[in-house]
């Protein structure tokens, strides 16, 4: 019989080890369910929501008048189950049939079936299949041999589009001010970067419940934000004016020997863009071949990229000068062959001199060496003048980002005198601007507040976002209104008086105005200028009673034909093309030519009163009103001369006869 | 025993063994917490129910017909006199061999195992029912083994008696359901009183023969389960993924729970196999530490009520009975529950009560009453 005593230890002990283990449990779930529970809910939370994001239609970019620029189409993606695939057992059928349909190569074909052998449940096949393929895809799946084409779908993929092409051959309209989009829906370059979060939209973002297995749970969806469709972006872009600029600036890309023609086309008093071009683009629906061969035509020049402009930048120092006080325009200035600051030599670009001459005429004629001089008497000292004609530049936003509405734009390069003391040949050389970089479209702002009455505008590109106008920065006025008219007067003058600006510019109706630049290019690399390549400039304005355009022109690394004696002849001339640009602006614009009884522009500075005989070389007509720069230390001298008769061959008859009459030939 | 006039009694008297025995001893504290960890289970087939308990063929609906059978079992079982076992021991030995035999060859089962077999379209798995029928023909052995207790061969015996039911659990193959065997012939020897050196050697043997299992009886998939629990992290997608699936759930369920259906892993099949091997996670993750520690505090109470049944019987049957009865409880819900916590390999051994499962619920039900037809019937001794 059983031991009692034996019994109730064995039951004892059963229940001990039962109440040990227990206290374990317990101690786990201690510390698992209270200890541990904040993290491991967050866990469990974390695992179990699954977060998709929707993106939302891209908005389209459109110009001033609603013509559509950039919007966003579908075409196919085609996508495969290759698990399918191998259980159906058709993916030798499959392939062959999607062989034929995509035209793929011997590597394609290998790719195709490593990529469909695979037991992935899915894998994207193709993008962007053309309308043919998807048909013949449709066609296929739903034709008697459908089992044929089994486990493979097409699904819909936003494709950005181009409709438009542009002014030269091969490329789409405006290429690098709009950028292009990529396949993951990000904006490259131009307006697509720079407004890529309004145009993208945001996508509507859906939480639910997944399983294991990564399937969500349809029911437990949930909308964290609803998204929001991406904003119709309408820029202040003429797409008719834009498109015959483009054909402009390609004309003369084709004519002259140059890496780029640029040109931008601003409204003055608001700082509105109308076109804005850089020859050549490329074919925004092609990017990513344009990525492989040639990326650099990206990248848009007139905003992000700087350049010594050359005599353009004469009129800052005019500016600064009349400013100050130290000359008015029809005061006379003494022009001379040369100037000296020890070893660096600065010339005019015919080597020559004009003698005494007003110094609207030095402006006009570009002067090198006659507005040096004036640069000089700024102000008592060399730092001193240096501080006022940096101060004017400052006014004028040059070397400052204009703060228009595209990604990456530049500052320049511009020395302060505070910080970076100039010489006497810094002075010098940047009175008629060299050693100092700017962007074009600084140029463009520097340009109409001499043309609006003194005021400062930003440029812009977005007129309206959606339904709501886009808000600029108001004007602010920079230099006084007399000084601005004298300087409109100036730029009105320098295209009235030398004959071969006038006969290349002016207008029947219109009246304009402008200065040129021939800018020497200085090759870093090789410590010296280049040789006979320049960046020709021209920036001036258009207007019947007011101003009504500012037209900045560049052309980059421009190869003239060297014919001597400071004529640096090219087929189109800086302000040949100006003279076009402007009759494609004003009449875009609808503006009509002023009749015979209308008031021109009121000239606000009194006539000059003596014009130069053109003794002084100036005679010949053609020629960029170039400077070249005695480089520090260099002394090359300066190259540019008049040229004989500049007969653009690409001139349309319809035009007013550019014909100047021959004047005597510089140095004669 | 055994003699022909007893035979020849059997049949005249089964009216007076149905109504012999003391409703008064009828032990309703050990009737009242299987109730309430059954309705545990319960909770957990109507939480596991996909949203959609009422419906034909629901877990839970399931759940009410195998509690309803169950109760019925219970109470045939208690109304029974269980000295009458002794006479249908070898049967029933019989039976459970044929039926495990069965399950070998018209059995279904996920991925090449028998386990179950299709009864009107219920699952039925008759190694749970393989414990109970198992458990009596121990007892009544170790009962005709009284005063040769201490002797190896009582050891040998009930090994050798459990080594056939065993076996053919293990080809099904069903480790689990095979461990839980021979935890109750262990503890069934244990409580009866078996000599405690002996059964220390023969627990060194088992314990040596380890080695040869795991390397010549397991298979791959199983040696990882087993010792997933070491270092679940080492494979979080794999052999560990349960491991630390079950973590989640139960330690983001809190003290109080997330509420009966609102576990949302558990739910969302997260955790595969949450109604079945670890419907603890279920619970951990709904009812929160309370909910487990009550059913922990359950399991102990019904466990005292068991052993103490056991105690108080004045026969070597019911003792050893109720010891394999505990031995059966408290195995499965150590190995089961500190499987869910981590704490022990993963095996298939359910959760007894909690566990969606009609044959386990049965046996237990059979268990139970047969205890309480020990309990009542303790005026007179048969042994």
């Amino acid at each position: 019989m059983l031991g009692r005593t034996d019994r109730r230890l064995r039951l004892v002990i059963i229940l001990v080890i039962f109440a040990g283990l227990a206290v374990a449990m317990v101690a786990r779930l201690s510390y698992w369910q209270l200890s541990q529970a904040t993290v491991l809910r967050d866990q469990a939370a974390a695992q179990l929501t699954h977060t998709t994001e929707d993106p939302a239609l891209r908005g389209d970019i459109i110009d001033r008048n609603g013509t559509v620029l950039a919007t966003t189409s579908f075409t196919d993606l085609l996508a495969a189950s290759p698990a399918q695939l191998g259980q159906d057992r058709t993916l030798t059928e499959t392939l062959a049939r999607l062989d034929s349909i995509l035209g793929e190569d011997a590597a394609g074909r290998a790719a195709l079936q490593t990529l469909l052998t695979g037991t992935d449940p899915y894998v994207v096949v193709a993008h962007r299949l053309t309308e043919a393929q998807s048909q013949a895809i449709r066609a296929a799946q739903a034709g008697p041999a459908a089992g044929q084409i089994d486990g493979i779908t097409l699904e819909p993929e936003p494709v950005r589009f181009y409709p438009n092409p542009g002014g030269a051959p091969g490329t789409t309209l405006a290429s690098q001010l709009l950028g292009f989009v990529t396949e993951d829906g990000q904006g490259q370059h131009g307006i697509e970067q720079y407004y890529n979060d309004l145009l993208a939209g945001t996508p509507t973002k859906v939480a639910s419940l997944v399983g294991p297995g990564g399937t969500s749970l349809e029911s437990s969806q949930q909308v964290l934000q609803p998204g929001r469709p991406g904003s119709t972006i309408q820029l202040t872009i003429d797409a008719g004016l834009q498109l015959q600029l483009e054909k402009e600036l390609y004309a003369t890309w084709v004519a002259d020997p140059s890496s780029r023609v640029s040109a931008t086309i601003i409204d003055p008093w608001t700082g509105e863009v109308l076109a804005w071009a850089s020859v050549p683009g490329y074919d925004e629906n092609d990017y990513s071949t344009v990525a492989s061969t040639s990326p650099g035509l990206f990248a848009d020049p007139i905003a992000s990229q700087v350049y010594e402009p050359g005599s353009v930048m004469k009129m800052l120092t005019a500016a600064a000068a009349l400013n100050a006080g130290v000359v008015t325009l029809d005061q006379t200035v003494q022009d001379s062959t040369e100037l000296r600051f020890g070893s660096d030599v600065i010339r005019n670009y015919d080597d020559l001199s004009m003698g005494r001459l007003p110094f609207e005429d030095a402006v006009a004629y570009s002067r090198n060496v006659a507005v040096a001089k004036v640069a000089a008497t700024l102000d008592k000292t060399v730092p001193t003048a240096a501080a006022r004609l940096y101060g004017m530049w400052q006014q004028f936003g040059i070397g400052q980002p204009t703060g228009i509405d595209l990604a990456n734009e530049a500052a320049g390069i511009v020395a302060d005198p505070a910080t970076q003391p100039w010489q006497p040949v810094d002075l010098a050389d940047r009175a008629f601007g060299q050693g100092v970089a700017v962007t074009q479209v600084q140029l463009a702002v520097a340009y109409a507040a001499m043309v609006n009455g003194g005021m400062k505008v930003t440029p812009y590109l977005v007129k309206q976002i959606d339904d709501t106008p886009h808000a600029v920065a108001p004007p602010t006025s920079i230099i006084s209104p007399s000084l601005a008219g004298q300087l409109q007067s100036l730029l009105q003058h320098v295209t009235e008086v030398v004959p071969w600006y006038k006969s290349g510019t002016q207008i029947p109706g219109y009246v304009v105005g402008g200065k040129t630049g021939t800018a020497q290019i200085w090759d870093a690399s090789a410590n010296a200028w280049e040789p006979n390549t320049f960046n020709f400039s021209f920036d001036g304005f258009v207007g019947t009673d007011k101003p009504r355009a500012v037209i900045t022109i560049r052309i980059q690394d421009g190869v003239p034909d060297n014919r001597g004696g400071g004529n640096l002849y090219l087929a189109v001339a800086s302000y040949q093309l100006f003279r076009r640009l402007a009759i494609d602006t004003m009449s875009a614009m609808g503006v009509p030519p002023l009749t015979g009884g209308q008031p021109p522009i009121a000239s606000p500075s009194p006539t000059p009163s003596s014009r130069p005989s053109g003794g002084g070389g100036g005679g010949a007509n053609g020629g960029s009103g170039g400077s070249g720069s005695g480089g520090h230390g260099h002394g090359p001298s300066p190259s540019p001369t008049p040229r004989p008769t500049p007969k653009p061959t690409t001139s349309p008859p319809a035009r007013p006869s550019p014909d100047p009459s021959p004047g005597p030939s510089a140095g004669g | 025993m055994g003699t022909m006039r007893v035979e020849s009694a059997r049949f005249g008297t089964l009216t007076a063994r149905v109504s012999t025995g003391s409703w008064n001893r009828f032990d309703l504290q050990m009737a009242f917490y299987a109730l309430a960890l059954a309705v545990v289970g319960l909770l957990m087939a109507y939480t596991n129910s996909a949203g959609a308990p009422l419906e034909a063929g629901s877990v839970f609906t399931r759940g009410l017909m195998w509690l309803a059978i169950a109760l019925v079992v219970f109470t045939v079982a208690t109304a029974i006199d269980y000295r009458w076992l002794a006479d249908f021991a070898w049967p029933l030995y019989a039976l459970n061999l044929f039926l495990l035999a069965l399950t070998l060859v018209i059995g279904t089962g996920l991925a090449g195992v028998s386990r179950w077999i299709n009864i009107f379209g219920m699952q039925f798995q008759f190694s749970e029912l393989a414990k109970v029928l198992m458990a009596i023909v121990l007892a009544n052995y170790l009962a005709g083994r009284q005063g040769r207790l201490k002797s190896p061969v009582t050891i040998i015996g009930a090994a050798l008696l459990a080594a056939p039911p065993l076996a053919l659990v293990l080809i099904q193959p069903d480790l689990g359901t095979s461990l839980v065997f021979g935890a109750i012939v262990f503890g069934t020897l244990f409580l009866s009183g078996a000599s405690l050196r002996w059964l220390l050697a023969s627990a060194i043997v088992v314990a040596s023969l380890l080695p040869v299992i795991w390397f010549f009886v397991l298979k791959d998939y199983q040696q990882q389960r087993l010792i997933s629990f070491l270092n679940p992290s080492a494979d979080p997608l794999g052999s560990g993924y349960q491991i630390l699936q079950s973590e989640i759930a139960v330690g983001s369920g809190g003290l109080l729970g997330k509420g009966l259906t609102n576990g949302t892993l558990t739910q969302s099949d997260y955790l595969p196999v949450s109604s079945t091997d670890f419907v603890g996670a279920t619970l951990g993750e709904e009812l929160g530490f309370i909910g487990c520690v009550v059913v922990l505090l359950l399991f102990a109470a019904l466990l005292w009520r068991v052993l103490l049944i056991g105690w108080r019987a004045r026969d070597p049957f019911g003792l050893a009975f109720s010891g394999a009865v505990a031995s059966m409880i408290v195995f499965q819900l150590l190995v089961n529950f500190g499987m869910v916590l981590g704490m022990m390999p993963i095996t298939g051994i359910p959760l007894p009560f909690i566990t969606h499962g009609g044959a386990s619920l049965i046996s237990i039900a059979l268990g139970l009453g047969i205890l309480q037809s020990i309990a009542m019937r303790q005026g007179k001794q048969m042994w």
